[in-house]
């Protein structure tokens, strides 16, 4: 190759790259895929189930856990979950594992599950709830913030913000085929 | 090959923009305290609480509540509206920019109110914030007043308790 075309070449890739940096800046996602182990205080932070059982999420160890953060006033919350459901019901066999933390009141949160047929354990607080998301690096507490961890027990990829099956999907299906140990 | 250097950079650059959103996880968005500052003033007729919604923000009409101490009798007098059409809740009453509430009392100078203003909003980026409680310690003819501390747990009520009604 002459010396111009290399240098072209070079250009052209260089320009590409600055491209792609400026889309993926621009299209605003929350998204964070640094990986961490959870203090464990946050892992055993017991909170209410709806069957009025305490739960915390170190119970589900050795799953590959998605953990949503969401309630019944949010209505970003309200549009992912019918999607959590689907990926429950496909993935759940293969050791995928949803938890819901709803910011809520369990009366409310009891009558919304039944209504769309929530398949995952739900886990209900207030305050230590909103404790629990900051825990996990959601500095604002807003929801709906979404936590995936592998199956060592570390924390993956956050998200703030709605999420859906196709950006959760190639993140938690090679996490499965990961051994336990 | 001054070029060649050039482009290195700019591959440099691109990963870096590329990378910037996975080292802070919300760099665009305001705490809550921030995207509805919240302001209040005693005065011989009444309370004028203030919120400044920012842009890109929103409080709903129906999760904005008032409790005092001592107990005030006015009942609080919010402006007009913006009609939200949500997906899940239907048709939504919320506010954006300034909105001025009037909660009319009679007062004497130097009268002290403590209010707590309760509120809950979202931001068109697609997340919702808890319910917030905001204590603002008031005193008549004393101007406006912002909430003094950081306060991250609520004091009293409980959290959802100030949130009440339907969603």
């Amino acid at each position: 190759m002459q010396k111009p075309a290399q240098v072209f070449l070079v250009v052209a890739v260089a320009l590409s790259a600055l491209a792609a940096g400026l889309y993926f800046r621009g299209s605003g996602e929350r998204v964070s895929t640094t990986v961490t182990a959870p203090p464990a205080a946050v892992m055993d932070t017991a909170l209410a189930g709806l069957d009025g059982r305490k739960a915390k999420l170190s119970d589900w160890k050795g799953k590959v856990m998605v953990v949503n953060f969401w309630a019944t006033w949010c209505a970003p919350c309200r549009k992912e979950i019918p999607e959590f459901i689907r990926m429950q019901s496909r993935l759940g066999p293969k050791g995928l594992q949803f938890v819901g933390i709803a910011i809520d009141e369990m009366d409310k949160v009891k009558a919304y599950a039944q209504e769309v047929g929530i398949n995952y354990p739900l886990l209900v607080g207030e305050i230590d709830a909103v404790e629990v998301s900051r825990a996990f690096g959601n500095e604002l507490g807003a929801l709906p913030f979404t936590v995936i961890i592998d199956r060592q027990g570390r924390v993956v990829r956050t998200e703030l913000g709605g999420t859906n099956e196709a950006k959760l999907g190639p993140v938690v299906e090679p996490l499965l085929d990961a051994p336990a140990n | 090959m001054r070029p060649a250097v050039a482009a290195m950079l700019l591959v440099v650059a691109g990963m870096m923009l590329s990378t910037a959103p996975v080292v802070a996880a919300s760099p665009d968005l305001l705490p809550a305290r921030d995207a509805f500052q919240v302001s209040a003033k005693l005065d011989a007729d009444g309370i004028t609480v203030r919120y400044r919604v920012a842009d890109g923000y929103y409080l709903y009409r129906d999760k904005i509540r008032f409790e005092s101490d001592p107990v005030v009798r006015g009942k609080p007098r919010l402006p007009k509206s913006l009609t939200k059409h949500d997906e899940f809740f239907g048709k939504s009453e919320i506010y954006r920019g300034e909105v001025v509430i009037r909660i009319p009392i009679r007062t004497h100078d130097g009268e002290q109110v403590t209010l707590t203003a309760m509120s809950q909003g979202c931001a068109d980026a697609g997340v919702c914030y808890p319910p917030s409680r905001e204590v603002l310690a008031l005193t008549a003819g004393g101007g406006e007043v912002f909430p003094a501390t950081m306060k991250r747990s609520p004091s009293g009520k409980s959290l959802i308790d100030a949130l009440g009604g339907k969603p």
